[in-house]
């Protein structure tokens, strides 16, 4: 066996998956030049192999139920129990109907006229940020450990859905679970109607909003 | 009956059904591997437990994704990497790390008594960040060069490459440790 032959074949064998061939270890006995690199596979192979026996045992189905119950598990375990092709992935109509509504009551409640300011009541307003950081204290503990976005990660850091994730309107995520970027958006604003060819016709978003005093 | 459940597509239906005992079972299936990835790839024992908790929780959220046709393993286990590598970066942003398991400096001498995977977890610690993470994927995850390059972001020939140079670094290592020649006689010993 030539000494290319046997690094090619050594090389072939996968790490710590298979068993090396004999006649690579009978030409490793006799060529000086391939000990060194058969000794080295055989140890790096044994190490991997006690290596990975190392990892401590861990019992984590209860821990894991109980995060499940405390958010439960969205309309995914619901979908899936109906018989069928998989779902697409969420489609961000309504999200963004609704999202639209809340920016155009944001503006409006911008542009209504202050009311006049009261003194502020400040045994309530203790009450209420004392009630709130117990709520919080509640929630945060079991909250921290459930997992914010919907859709695995499965499919790699540069996939579609990261990209779904950091869309343009990341600003209104709390929501709807799924934000689509801004190509979606586009596609789903694209609904075959015409515009109007001028646009003085074109509806003004800010006529929607009420006249000041 | 639920133990008898050894099919992995039988499993994510009831799962999908909202059967609790199934889904405890899907749990204790996997958290071995998903754990030990977890463990070896942040190397701290309390992180390792939170992140396998998250990555169950997210496949159960996307479990209604997964394709009946495809192994459940290894798509669970890009689930844990992507989030392995979401938690070291998130680790690495804050202004005092925790202390990691197994990062001493050097180790004791060696000797026949020291456990080689002791020994292998040490040197694993003075690797450059990515070609660890490359050896712990592909060794521990079990994943293939295409899935890490996917999970890292490069070629799965830059892998490949990587991949190399951690083990010939690693065995360096070893070697300079002197482990070579103990583990030879130990071998020797084995196969006599």
């Amino acid at each position: 066996m030539k000494c290319t032959t046997f690094a090619r074949e050594l090389r072939s064998v996968k790490h710590g998956r298979g068993d090396l061939p004999p006649r690579l270890e009978r030409h490793a006995a006799a060529c000086a030049r391939c000990r060194r690199m058969w000794e080295d596979r055989l140890l790096l192979d044994t190490a991997v192999v006690r290596w990975r026996s190392r990892v401590p045992n861990v019992n984590l189905a209860d821990d894991v139920l109980a995060a499940a119950k405390i958010r439960p598990l969205s309309s995914a375990l619901a979908r899936g129990a109906a018989d069928g092709p998989p779902p697409s992935p969420p489609g961000g109509t309504g999200a963004i109907a609704v999202a639209l509504l809340a920016l155009l009551l944001a503006a409006a409640a911008l542009m209504l006229p202050t009311p006049t300011r009261r003194p502020p009541n400040v045994a309530s307003s203790m009450r209420s940020v004392s009630e709130g950081e117990a709520a919080n204290a509640v929630v945060a503990p079991s909250e921290s450990r459930i997992a914010a976005t919907t859709a695995p990660e499965a499919t790699g850091g540069r996939s579609a859905s990261s990209g779904r994730r950091a869309g343009a309107l990341a600003l209104v995520a709390g929501i709807g679970e799924f934000v689509p970027g801004p190509w979606e958006l586009a596609s789903v604003l694209d609904d075959g109607a015409e515009w109007p060819a001028d646009p003085a016709g074109w509806l003004d978003p800010w006529s929607l909003l009420p006249a000041p005093e | 009956m639920i133990e008898a459940v050894t099919d992995d597509g039988v499993l994510v239906r009831r799962c999908l059904a909202g059967d609790e005992a199934a889904l405890r079972l899907f749990v204790e299936r996997f958290q071995g591997p998903v754990f030990g990835l977890c463990c070896r790839m942040l190397r701290h024992r309390q992180d390792a437990e939170d992140t396998s908790q998250e990555v169950f929780l997210r496949a159960f959220r996307g479990l209604s994704c997964w394709q009946p046709g495809r192994p459940l393993k290894p798509w669970l286990m890009m689930i844990a990497a992507n989030r392995c590598r979401t938690a070291i970066r998130r680790r690495m942003s804050r202004p005092s790390a925790a202390a990691l398991l197994d990062d001493p400096p050097s180790g004791p001498p060696w000797d026949a008594s020291t456990d080689l995977g002791e020994e292998l977890e040490r040197a694993l610690g003075r690797l450059r960040e990515d070609h660890r993470q490359c050896f712990v994927l592909f060794h521990q995850g079990e994943l293939s060069c295409a899935r890490i390059g996917r999970i890292m972001g490069h070629p799965a020939g830059t892998i490949k490459t990587w991949l190399h140079r951690a083990r010939r670094e690693l065995a360096d290592q070893l070697q300079r440790r002197g482990i070579v020649h103990g583990v030879r006689h130990e071998m020797h010993d084995v196969r006599t």
